[in-house]
Order: structure tokens, then sequence, then C-alpha cells
């Protein structure tokens, strides 16, 4: 048995109860009345209701056909958490790069980003991060700029901060 | 015939040559570099190409597609790992050759038979495209949805290991293809207030995050020693070049693979890597030389490459005649196309007939592109093979953002991909195909719009979709009896994923 597809069977289904009985009357805001349509299957709720039973159907069908695999998953020795948590790092790093975007633009932030991810990816040698966290965000901006009049994020630190500046 | 001419020699411009070549020179360093697939290169390029007109874009994407089938033999040749799925088959005969010290006749005969097994299948899809769109424009809604379900179908239970995951793949790409607007009413579904999605998922997020960004997360799980250092780079130095006589014995075994690849490839959601070990298997049963396969023959890198890029034309052709996609790659394609203003279907050819025409012959023209730059730069392509992960990797990253905010010019873009990328991993991590959902979502609009016209059509009789006849024939009957006969085989029993 596999405690994984297990697991998702059984929350896809429950995610289906929600979808069906929580989110489809909550999050579909109709700008019609009901009387306007022909009949019910005009509704905009009507495909997304036929999915969704479809839906946790193949979910209960999932947790059945797991459950009537008798076989027994491979039992690893020691889990290993590293490789997950390193992508969790990265996720983690990126999310904060996104944030700092919005406020120190890509010049700023950019390079600071690239710098971490190449150290943390095990290179530790500084006249190849340098090098490489300076030129390749100054060589995209330039490509954007030159090619397409593509403005990347300046920030809004940095914007405000130069409209001070210019008074 | 003057009409197709001119719009060929229109569309022939030193531009968009440069775009082809461009393209195609990205493919084949993206195919060369081992872990990076054509799909997550297509996904990130994808924003680029909405700079671009559509007759220089989309033979830009084009190349791409071309060139990583190409590309991934070069590490499959010289470190026993392909560049991608496709090139797997390639590894059992190019790696030995490259023990052998003649890799660079290796990799020069995995260059032609790529480009004979291409241009074979571009021919294919020049040829099929028109007659079948013609047929196509004969299907009213109840026959284009019964195909859509057939082609979902299809997909779901072929792709991947398991059709219930992929069925399941498939139905979460039809619930974000809900959320947005509803076509008929204009109603607001599922955007939970959120002004970004108001209309619907941005197609380019949702890639860049699922093919991409997952990607990333993915490469990032390995030992910090494997980013860090090149790899195993001995074979690198190769010998002599290809000689003609060796080409010349291996021309049946092209042939036949590059039948096999756009026969295959033509299938939805079968891809490359299937059609190669099945043309693999047939060239060294048909071989008089057997005993060669496996220690370094060049007929099997031959079969195997002539195959797997017959692929790249073969599966436009449901793309662009029926609007279906076969692939996660001719997903992706779909959607350039789409945020192109060009929406693949039978009208495509009715309405944008010139841009078509235009469209393959740049894509044909992209064959000899990808020829000359092979021979050309081999050397090149080789040494990216040793290209650092813990630098690339990054790169790719930072690409992806860029990518995600250009789309639309907004940084709330750049959050949904990041949130697709997450997804994608946990997907992946899960062993959920993930070219059902894209293909799905990308369908979810035409399929509830085909769906409710239908039954606007029949007065709300759902039995429309297995009585409705066509031409005397009950188009949609059969198409939809025929998912219901194949999504049954497939869970009763998968054959083909014990050959996978």
């Amino acid at each position: 048995m596999n405690r994984k597809d297990l697991t998702v069977g059984i929350i896809f289904f429950l995610f289906s109860l929600i979808y069906f009985f929580y989110l489809i009357p909550t999050q579909i805001i109709s700008s019609f009345a009901q009387t306007e349509f022909a009949g019910r299957i005009f509704l905009p709720e009507t495909f997304p209701q036929i999915t969704i039973c479809i839906f946790g159907f193949v979910s209960l069908l999932l947790v059945a056909d797991t459950l009537r695999n008798k076989v027994e998953e491979k039992s690893t020795p020691s889990l290993n958490k590293r490789p997950f948590f390193q992508s969790v790092i990265v996720f983690l790093a990126s999310m904060v790069y996104v944030y700092l975007l919005e406020w120190l633009g890509f010049h700023l932030s950019s390079p600071f980003f690239l710098a971490f991810l190449i150290f943390f990816y095990g290179t530790r040698n500084w006249r190849i991060i340098v090098p490489v966290a300076l030129l390749v965000p100054i060589s995209i901006e330039r490509f954007f700029w030159i090619s397409f009049k593509v403005m990347l994020p300046e920030g809004e630190l940095i914007n405000q901060l130069l409209g001070y500046i210019k008074g | 015939m003057e009409q197709i001419f001119d719009a060929i020699v229109q569309a022939i411009t030193l531009q968009a040559l440069g775009m082809v070549a461009l393209g195609v020179f990205a493919g084949i360093t993206v195919g060369a570099i081992p872990g990076l697939t054509s799909v997550m290169a297509i996904a990130v390029l994808v924003p680029f190409s909405f700079f671009m007109t559509p007759i220089n874009g989309i033979p830009f994407l084009l190349g791409i597609h071309k060139g990583a089938l190409f590309g991934g033999s070069i590490p499959a040749i010289l470190i026993n790992t392909p560049g991608t799925a496709a090139a797997a088959a390639t590894t059992l005969d190019g790696y030995p050759l490259a023990q052998k010290g003649e890799a660079k006749s290796a990799i020069q005969m995995a260059l032609y038979s790529s480009t004979l097994g291409d241009t074979f299948s571009d021919i294919v899809l020049i040829l099929a495209a028109f007659p079948l769109a013609a047929v196509a424009l004969l299907f009213g809604p109840t026959e284009f949805f019964a195909l859509m379900v057939l082609g979902l179908t299809i997909i779901s239970a072929v792709t991947g290991s398991s059709v219930l995951k992929g069925l399941l793949s498939m139905l979460i790409g039809i619930l974000i293809g809900l959320v947005g607007q509803d076509i008929i009413s204009g109603s607001e579904r599922f955007t939970f207030g959120i002004a970004n999605i108001a209309d619907s998922v941005g197609i380019v997020p949702m890639l860049i995050g699922l093919f991409a960004i997952s990607e990333v997360l993915i490469q990032s799980e390995k030992k910090i020693v494997e980013l860090a250092n090149p790899p195993e780079s001995s074979h690198l130095k190769g010998g002599r070049s290809l000689k003609w006589i060796e080409l010349f014995q291996a021309k049946w075994a092209i042939l036949r693979s590059s039948c096999i690849g756009t026969a295959i490839g033509a299938i939805p959601g079968t891809g490359a890597a299937i059609a190669t070990f099945i043309s693999y298997a047939l060239a060294k049963r048909s071989s008089k030389r057997p005993e060669e396969y496996g220690k370094g023959s060049y007929e099997g890198v031959a079969a195997a490459e002539a195959s797997n890029s017959a692929v790249a034309g073969a599966d436009l052709i449901p793309t662009l005649t029926f609007g279906i996609p076969g692939s996660a790659s001719a997903a992706i394609l779909m959607g350039a196309f789409m945020a192109q203003g060009l929406r693949p279907g039978p009208e495509l050819f009715e309405e944008q007939a010139s841009t078509m025409y235009g469209i393959f012959a740049l894509l044909l023209v992209g064959n000899p592109i990808m020829l000359l730059q092979g021979k050309l730069l081999t050397g090149l392509f080789a040494r990216l093979v040793t290209i650092r992960k813990s630098v690339l990797v990054p790169i790719i990253l930072l690409l992806c953002v860029v990518g995600g905010f250009i789309y639309q010019n907004n940084i709330e873009d750049v959050k949904l991909a990041l949130f697709f990328g997450i997804c994608g991993y946990g997907l992946r991590k899960l062993k959920f195909p993930l070219a059902p959902l894209v293909i799905a979502f990308i369908l979810t609009e035409t399929a509830e719009e085909s769906m409710k016209q239908a039954l606007l059509l029949s007065d709300g009789d759902y039995f429309v979709f297995l009585t409705k006849m066509a031409g005397g024939f009950p188009v949609s009957g059969f198409l939809i009896l025929l998912s219901v006969f194949l999504l049954g085989m497939a869970i009763w029993k998968k054959p083909w994923a014990e050959a996978e």
C-alpha cells in the first residue's frame, strides 16, 4: 500500500467536498439572474459541478486502488530529508527575492539573489560568484531594455528615494 | 499556388531566419545540458516571443523544440546521461561509441539522423495539416467536444505510470481553467477577489511555474557536490568524422524510425520517449548486425535520434489542426500561438493561411539551420555538457522571474509563477504527470463553450453527444465510446507502462 497515494486520494476527495459545498456556492458570482438562462446547463456552476464530481469519484478510485494494492512500499532504511530542505530553502529565497524586487528593484536585489544561490549550490569560488552575480542581471536588464524597451522592476524604495532627491 | 509562394517569400526574411537560428541554438544548448528539458526551455522563453510578430516568434519557439531533441543526444553520447528523456535510447549505443573514441562521429550520426527525421515529420505535418483542418471544419460543437474528451482521455491514460493520476492531473487542469470569467454568462468564478486572475489564470506564469520553477526545485535536491562540480568529461575529445558509407548503411533504420516517430508523435500523449524505444527495438530486430546494438552501433544511434526528432513535427498535427495539443511542449506552443492571437484549430488555416504557410516554411528551413549549427558548433555544445549546475540553475531561476514579470509587466504574475512552481514540484514528487494538467487547462474554455453550444442546439439533451449524426455517421458518439473504451483498457491493463 502506497501511503502517499492514499493520503493524496483522501485529501483530494475532501477537497472535492469543500469545492462542491463551499467554493461553488461562495466563489461563483453570477452576473445574471438564474431565470435568464434557458436551463440549468447554462449556469456558470454547471461545468464546475460536473468536473468536481468526476474529480471526487476519481479520488475515491485512487483510494480504493491503493487499498486494494497490498504490495507494501519498499521501506527506505533512513529517510533523507536534506534534498527536500534544499528545495524549500531555494523556494523561500525566491519568495524573499520577489518581495525585494518590489522594494529594491531588479538591479539591487538580483546580484544578492544570484550570489546566494550560487554559494548555496556549492560554488565557493568568489571569482565565479561575483562576476556572474553582477554581469548576468545587468546583461538581462540591458537586453530587455535595448531589444524590447521593457523596464524591469525599479523598486518602490528606489523610486521614492529618487523622487526625494529630485525634490 | 501563387498565394502560397508569396506567403513563403514574405515569411523568409533575414530576421525570421535569425530567430529560427536563435531558437535552434537555444534548443541545442538546453538539450545539451543534462536535466534541463525542452519543455522547460520553451516555457521560460515563451514570453520573449511576445515581443515578436507571430511569423518570427512562433518559429523561434519551434526552433527550440527542434534543437533540444538533437541537443539531448550530446550528453547521452558523451557522459551517458541523456539531456532529455527522449535521448535515453541514444545512450545505449552512443556512449559505447564515445568510449571507443568515436564521440565525434556518433554526435554527427545523431545530427544527420535527427535532421532527416525532423524534416520527414515536418513534411508530413505540412501535407496533413491543411486536409485535416478542412475535415475538422465540418465538425460542429458536439463533435469538437467529443474530440476534446477523446484527446484528454488518451493523454491522461497514456502519460505517466498511473491512469488515475493522469485523470486527476487532467481534472486539476480543468479546475484551474475554470478560474476567471465564465465565457457564456460573464460571471466571475473562483477568483477569491484577486484582480490578477479576474479574467483567467495567466498561461505564461503557470507554464513557467509548472515546468521551469518546479524543475529548478527538483535540481536543487541534488547533492551539493553534484551541483558544484562539472561532470566527468573524459570522452569529450573524440576522433574521426562520420563516413558517408556509415550514414548510407543506416538509411533504412532512419527511414523506418522517422515513420514510427511521426506516427506515434501524432497520437496525443505518447511522446518521443516511447517512439524512440519502439524504433530502437524494431531497428535492432531488422538489422543485419543486431549483435552490435548496445555495444556501439551507428545504426542504433540513428534509429533512436531519427525517431525522437520525428516527433517534433508530428505532435503539432493534432495541435494545429484540431486545437488539441498532443504533448506538454505542444501545449506550451499552443499557448504561445494563442498569446500571439492565433487560436490553433481548423479556422486557423482558413483565417491565417498565409501566416501558417510562412511558419511551415520556416519550420522546414530550421532543419538545415540545425544541421549547420550542429556541424560548426559541436565542440561548443559539447563543452556545455560540463557546465556547473550551481551557476546555471540560479540563472534559470532568474530568467523564470523575469519571464513571469514581462508577461504583463506585473510582479503579481511572478508570485503566481512561484505558486505554480511549488504546486508543480509537489505534483512531480507525487508522480502526477503535468502534461494532462496543462493540456486540460488550455482546452477548458473551448470544451465548456462547445459543450454548452451543443446542449443549446439540442435543447439541453445530453444524449446529443451520442446520437448526433455528422455526414450520416455518429462521429461524436463514436469518439465518446472510443474514449470510454480506451479508458477502460487503460485501467484494466496498461501495457505501455511496462514498456516505459
